[in-house]
């Protein structure tokens, strides 16, 4: 049994191996768009709706300390694209492990992390075009917002990182959930409430009081906050600290478990 | 002396306090296929799972290819191939893409890769759907392709978990076909299947297991020799008859397990005998409407041992 392999002799041993293990996973799930185009749409739709729901539809009936409700309600909306992005992470997760694929995968000589970072960048790059859209919708009724490439490159820091840690627990739901629907009834039934008891949309001072410390708590609240400081150029100083602190916190508690249940024997 | 490719030593798993398999030994030469052969939860995947370093085994050793599922599980998934119970293939990608997905990730350079896949896709009788999304495929033609990128880094060592499960006949045949072409290449297969007619096609060697323990082995000729004599079934033109016919035949097989069901008489029969009982029920008068023998089948084998009912 000395016989070399053809893939033996073709794989090759650099240091940078799981980085390329890592694109060529990006790879499967960005070139299923090609025969999917329809996905390209189905980003869009939502922060499109909600740009004209808030923007349009709504703008007149919200005051928000005198100042222009559309800046005051992008930064929230930009957040929300990245609170939904990670269910798409979880379903899609939730596919590969009950399907055969995740299986075949794991018997392939490769970091075993990679499917999921893999599944995680290009869902990002979903998240980037979703930004795209909608930024471009709110700049076509009327969004002015003057940033340097700087800031658009923080602001675009900051709403990787959040949706980094906030994908932690939806892809422990995933691992831990048995049944797909289960898996779209715990994305949504989180998701709405995280997203609408947030200062995302309103001002959480307008609310009643014991509704005040929960929506300020928020971690998208609190991400929203760190977004509005950033585009304004009013300075960070008060929000970057809750922010790093709500990021660690998810990352320190969802991050082992939802490891600890993706290596687990299924 | 040929090197032995599967070998497990009384492997073991249990989950929390139920045991799936219990001190489970196999050995398998290299070009060889071997086929466990059990009914439902009977530990067949499990067992895979564990000889494809998916599981750790609670207690007892594997080795593949030498190389000891416990600690050289990197090695190890460099030279297998698992085809499991549920198609692992993306659905959204093509036939192509999907071949090309796995080549790229068992490390094989974009030209390689490319040239790999051609060629299974070929091999497989895929060409004309490679550019479809596999979600457009027949089961017949999903199974093909997952077992074609089971096989891009030509393995040492094919793991097919109850590979024809849900085809029909003719998908199941094609696969077969396929299976035995790659196996005549020097492969060594582990098959698990609920299809006796499948091991007894496909295999060198067979384990019959049950409950997660070993219940037999040997060659498929050797098991059915275990399940005894012919069965020949004598249906009487006359159904009142059935009662005199199955006296006389038994008086030709002795004490040989026989039955009757109102229509027709079974009687176990070394073969030798059979010319001896029908002309007995000739003799006696009886007009025979039909006769057939059967073979012992692998079925019979399993019913002796499994001492259950209906496993087909």
């Amino acid at each position: 049994m000395t016989v070399s392999t053809p893939a033996q002799l073709g794989r090759s041993t650099s240091p940078l191996r799981p980085l390329s293990d890592v694109g060529v996973v990006v790879w499967r799930h960005l070139v299923q768009i090609r025969h999917n185009p329809e996905q390209l749409i189905e980003v869009a739709v939502q922060p499109v709706l909600f740009v004209f729901l808030f923007g349009i539809v709504l703008a007149g009936q919200m005051s928000v300390g005198g100042g222009d409700y559309l800046t005051y309600v992008v930064p929230g909306l930009i957040v929300q694209a990245g609170v939904l992005v990670t269910a798409r992470t979880a379903i899609g997760l939730h596919a590969d492990v009950h399907g055969g694929l995740m299986q075949r995968l794991q018997t392939l000589p490769i970091s075993r992390l990679a499917p999921l970072a893999g599944r995680i960048v290009a869902d990002f790059v979903m998240l980037l075009w979703s930004l795209l859209i909608l930024v471009a919708t709110a700049t076509a009724i009327g969004y002015r917002a003057s940033v340097t490439p700087a800031t658009v490159a923080a602001v675009l820091g900051v709403i990787f990182t959040f949706a980094f840690c906030l994908s932690w627990p939806a892809i422990l739901a995933a691992l831990t959930v048995r049944s797909a629907e289960s898996v779209q009834a715990i994305a949504f039934g989180t998701m709405l409430p995280l997203t609408i008891l947030s200062g995302a949309f309103v001002d959480t001072a307008t609310v009643p009081q014991w509704l005040q410390p929960i929506m300020r708590w928020n971690p998208v609240t609190i991400a929203t906050e760190m977004l509005r400081d950033l585009i304004a150029g009013t300075g960070v100083t008060g929000s970057v600290m809750p922010f790093l602190l709500v990021c660690a916190v998810l990352v320190i508690v969802f991050m082992p478990l939802a490891t600890r249940a993706f290596a687990r024997e299924r | 002396m040929t090197p032995i490719a599967i070998e497990a030593t009384a492997l073991t798993k249990t989950f929390r306090s139920t045991a799936a398999v219990t001190d489970l030994s196999l050995s398998v030469p290299a070009g060889t296929v071997l086929a466990l052969l059990g009914p439902n939860g009977s530990g067949k995947t499990t067992t895979v799972r564990m000889l494809a370093t998916l599981l750790k085994p609670t207690s007892g050793t594997a080795r593949i290819a030498g190389l000891d599922v416990r600690t050289q599980s990197r090695e190890i998934r460099r030279s297998i191939g698992l085809t499991g119970q549920f198609t692992a293939i993306d659905p959204n990608l093509t036939g192509r893409e999907n071949l090309l997905f796995v080549a790229r990730l068992l490390g094989m350079a974009r030209a390689q890769a490319r040239r790999r896949a051609e060629d299974l896709l070929h091999r497989f009788a895929l060409t004309e759907a490679s550019d479809r999304p596999a979600r457009t495929y027949s089961g017949g033609m999903s199974r093909r392709l997952d077992l074609a990128s089971s096989l891009l880094g030509d393995p040492r060592v094919l793991f097919l978990d109850e590979p024809t499960t849900g085809l029909d006949p003719i998908a199941r045949d094609h696969l077969w076909n396929v299976i035995q072409t790659h196996v005549a290449s020097g492969c060594t297969v582990l098959l698990t299947t609920q299809y006796l007619e499948e091991a007894d096609r496909l295999a060198d060697a067979v384990v019959i297991i049950d409950r997660g323990r070993k219940v037999a082995e040997g060659t498929p000729r050797k098991l059915k020799e275990l399940a005894g004599n012919p069965t020949l079934t004598i249906r009487p033109r006359d159904r009142t008859e059935v009662d005199r016919l199955h006296d006389v035949l038994l008086m030709v097989a002795g004490s040989e397990s026989s039955g009757a069901d109102g229509r027709e008489v079974s009687v176990h029969l070394a073969s030798e005998h059979i010319a001896a009982a029908i002309r007995a029920v000739d003799d006696a008068g009886i007009g025979i409407e039909s006769i057939s023998l059967r073979e012992p089948d692998l079925d019979d084998v399993f019913r002796t041992l499994t001492s259950r009912e209906g496993i087909r």
